[in-house]
């Protein structure tokens, strides 16, 4: 029995050495050499001899009957003839998964962005052929992933980073499947509605692929045709998804919620003009208001643009815009009645106009209390008032 | 010099000898050629120069069922390769008879 080992063991390292040939020559050749070494194994008997110290070592019987056999060396034969066409073939393949997984990524930011055109998927399909290609050659073994990893540029990309990120990198890959999964399901639960039914639909398409081949993917590395172009669109999901968060973060920063707010608040509530009265009630109009660095006070954003004149915009009242909002026109009288503080001896006028209530409240007489009222402007900024004369009316 | 070097370049001519007048199996084939005194020659040659000419279409292949061991593949020599043995014996001898010629001569003028 264990001779019979001895031929088998050697029948099959023969059989290695000549693995690049026809299968059919292989099997004529073998089916000479059984019986030949079950032959020679019988004579040998249970004294002793190997096979091997008779015949000399498999691979060298072998590379003698190639020789008289006017076979190819396997030097000859295994290396510059079919390398050539494989490395090609392998280069085809590489760079296909390159441009489509590139592909993949622009087509995922345009779905996020909602701007994925039908015209765009054209061109991007005919890309995608040679993946599919690819796909195929590698899964029929036309095409081998030792044959793509043994490229030039491959070996020099993968040379790029040291060891210890890639296998950094590499412990990110777990964390990086089920975030994948995650971009995908979010694409299609907030991104992509209404009229951009095509990006929903490659997301889903993505989503599904990554869910089928993935766990295959790990062993099977030619599924990475599939699953590395749907973690490129996911990945192109995450970075317009990014942007857009990013976008409305400094939005916020610029006018929103936080930070400082633009313009002035009253009890939480932006004011959108000022009136002015005097101590008697009488609407002071214009007005200019400074703040204590002698800043304009601005409400920070405009109610009406167009032909009429603005003006200075810390003028009150601010002139408004009209219902065809395309002229400002004057702010019309307050449609409330001032509650003026109490002074001693004045009651509180009713309207707005001139006419006090009372005459014990006088025009002048009594109230010292509010000395900057009166017409004039006040003195923090010299240089409003030359600014004032020409807008106003 | 090493007769193995020699023997390559007969082999084929060695090989359609012993083959003419009876059919063979590899191993026969190479007991015959170390019987009639190729001692040297290798297992693999053999088994190599037979599956040459067989594909040349100089021999003929049959398998026998044995009823120990594996079926043996016997082979015989056809037509053509009765005449190419014919065309190899006249080559020979006439390049052993230059060779032996050529060997005399300058035996006597060294």
């Amino acid at each position: 029995m264990n001779t019979r080992v001895g031929v088998t063991d050697y029948l099959e390292r023969v059989r290695a050495a000549l693995a690049d040939l026809p299968a059919d020559e292989v099997a004529d050749i073998i089916e000479d050499v059984e019986p030949h070494l079950t032959e020679i194994d019988a004579e040998i008997g249970a004294d002793g001899d190997s096979l091997v110290e008779r015949l000399g070592e498999p691979e060298v019987y072998a590379a003698e009957l190639r020789a008289a056999a006017g076979l190819p060396s396997r030097d000859a034969a295994g290396q510059p003839q079919p390398k050539p066409p494989g490395q090609g073939r392998a280069r085809f393949v590489l760079w296909s998964l390159v441009v489509t997984a590139g592909m993949a990524f622009v087509a995922g930011a345009a779905a996020a962005a909602r701007q994925l055109e039908l015209e765009a998927l054209i061109p991007a399909l005919i890309l995608a052929i040679p993946a599919a290609l690819s796909l195929y050659w590698l899964s029929t073994g036309t095409a081998r992933i030792a044959d793509v990893a043994a490229l030039r540029e491959y070996r020099w990309a993968a040379g790029l980073l040291p060891e210890r990120v890639r296998a950094y990198l590499a412990s990110l890959a777990p964390a990086w499947r089920v975030l994948r999964v995650v971009l995908l399901v979010l694409g299609l639960l907030i991104g992509f509605s209404g009229n951009n039914a095509l990006g929903w639909l490659l997301t889903a398409a993505a989503l599904a692929a990554v869910l089928m081949f993935d766990r295959r993917a790990r062993t099977d590395r030619s599924k990475l045709w599939i699953v590395v172009p749907c973690g490129a669109f996911a990945a192109g999901i995450a970075l317009m998804a990014l942007g857009t968060l990013l976008d409305s973060v400094s939005d916020r920063d610029a006018g929103g919620y936080s930070g400082r707010p633009a313009g002035l608040y009253n009890d939480g509530s932006p004011v959108s003009n000022l009136y002015a009265f005097d101590q008697n009630g009488t609407p002071v109009d214009p007005v200019y208001l400074y703040d204590q660095d002698g800043q304009p006070v601005d409400l920070g954003w405009v109610t009406c643009r167009g032909d009429g004149e603005p003006g200075p915009r810390n003028r009150f009242p601010r002139p408004e815009a009209d219902p065809t909002h395309a002229t400002c026109v004057p702010a019309p009288a307050p449609s409330f009645v001032p509650a003026l503080p109490k002074l001693p001896s004045m009651t509180p006028s009713m309207t707005p106009s001139v006419t006090p209530s009372s005459p014990a409240a006088g025009g002048s007489a009594v109230p010292p209390v509010d000395p900057p009222v009166s017409g004039s402007v006040p003195a923090p900024s010299p240089a409003v008032p030359s600014t004032v004369v020409t807008p106003t009316g | 010099m090493d007769t193995s070097q020699l023997l390559k370049g007969v082999l084929d001519l060695a090989v359609l000898a012993v083959l003419r007048d009876e059919d063979g199996y590899g191993y026969e084939v190479l007991r015959r050629l170390r019987g009639g005194g190729m001692e040297e020659v290798g297992d693999a040659s053999v088994y190599g120069t037979l599956r040459r000419l067989y594909r040349a279409g100089l021999l003929t292949s049959y398998v026998v069922p044995s009823d120990e061991g594996p079926h043996r593949k016997y082979y015989g020599v056809n037509e053509a390769g009765k005449a190419r043995l014919a065309d190899s014996e006249l080559a020979w001898r006439r390049f052993a008879r230059t060779l032996d010629s050529l060997l005399k001569t300058e035996g006597t003028v060294a």
